[in-house]
């Protein structure tokens, strides 16, 4: 069992960066293509929330946890922007085109679990935390 | 290297957009003005994925978008050669019960000379 907790901004080439490292990670606990890939995919997403919607004004900080457990590997982002959601509803249905809850569906869909709640090093930040089980066959 | 490459390859039957490495919030405009340059100019697309890594939302939201406006315009958008983790994103949007997803340009291809070709 391990964790790493990095600090970074949302600037997109920190963002690539931390992405590349859970794929990384992800493959090297042996995760399949598809697990690996859609672990990144929804950390992407969740990437992109920060820097579109809690930070909209501009480059903000953001922490992310990367967390194995095997077989579960769990990645969290918290930021302290303006909260990211009224609500903490994952869309059980593909939101219209433009919808900010595109990412939120595919997480919800590519995930096992996912957990989405006020972040708790600040007052009006967001935490999402998602977890998937490779199969380890 | 680009983290996006976007070329257009003018085939007699389509106009093929061969798309290498990652679209992102940060690579997405770049991905739209290619798509935009050639959906709508009354030839049928397809987007070579072969060597595409990864795709976010804003990519997908795209795909969304120039499959719409070739239908619109009595075309169509086929996806060559998606990796495994990107056929089963396009499944989990439901974007392959809207566009034909094939395994290689070539058969995009067949598929398109099969459904316009002389019979």
């Amino acid at each position: 069992m391990w964790k790493l907790s990095v600090h970074l901004t949302t600037a997109l080439p920190e963002l690539r960066a931390v992405r590349h490292l859970v794929a990384f990670a992800c493959r090297n606990e042996g995760g399949t293509d598809i697990e690996s890939g859609l672990i990144e995919i929804s950390f992407g997403e969740a990437l992109a929330n920060a820097r579109l919607h809690a930070h909209a004004s501009g480059t903000g900080q953001i922490m992310v946890d990367i967390a194995y457990d095997r077989p579960a590997m769990t990645v969290s982002v918290y930021n302290d922007g303006s909260p990211l959601l009224d609500r903490s509803a994952i869309p059980d249905a593909r939101p219209e085109e433009e919808s900010r809850g595109w990412g939120l569906y595919v997480i919800g869909r590519a995930m096992d679990e996912v957990e989405i709640q006020r972040s708790p090093h600040s007052d009006r930040g967001t935490l999402i935390r998602m977890t998937k089980n490779f199969a380890l066959v | 290297m680009d983290i996006l490459e976007c070329h257009v390859e003018e085939l007699p039957e389509a106009d093929v957009l061969h798309v290498r490495g990652e679209v992102d919030l940060g690579t997405a405009p770049l991905f739209q003005d290619a798509l935009e340059g050639l959906v709508g100019n009354g030839r049928q697309v397809i987007v070579d994925m072969s060597e595409l890594r990864y795709l976010d939302g804003s990519g997908l939201r795209l795909l969304f978008w120039a499959r719409e406006r070739s239908v619109a315009h009595g075309r169509q958008v086929l996806l060559a050669g998606p990796s495994p983790v990107l056929r089963r994103l396009l499944q989990i949007v439901g974007l392959d019960e809207l566009v034909p997803i094939v395994e290689t340009v070539a058969e995009a291809i067949e598929r398109l000379r099969g459904k316009n070709g002389p019979i």
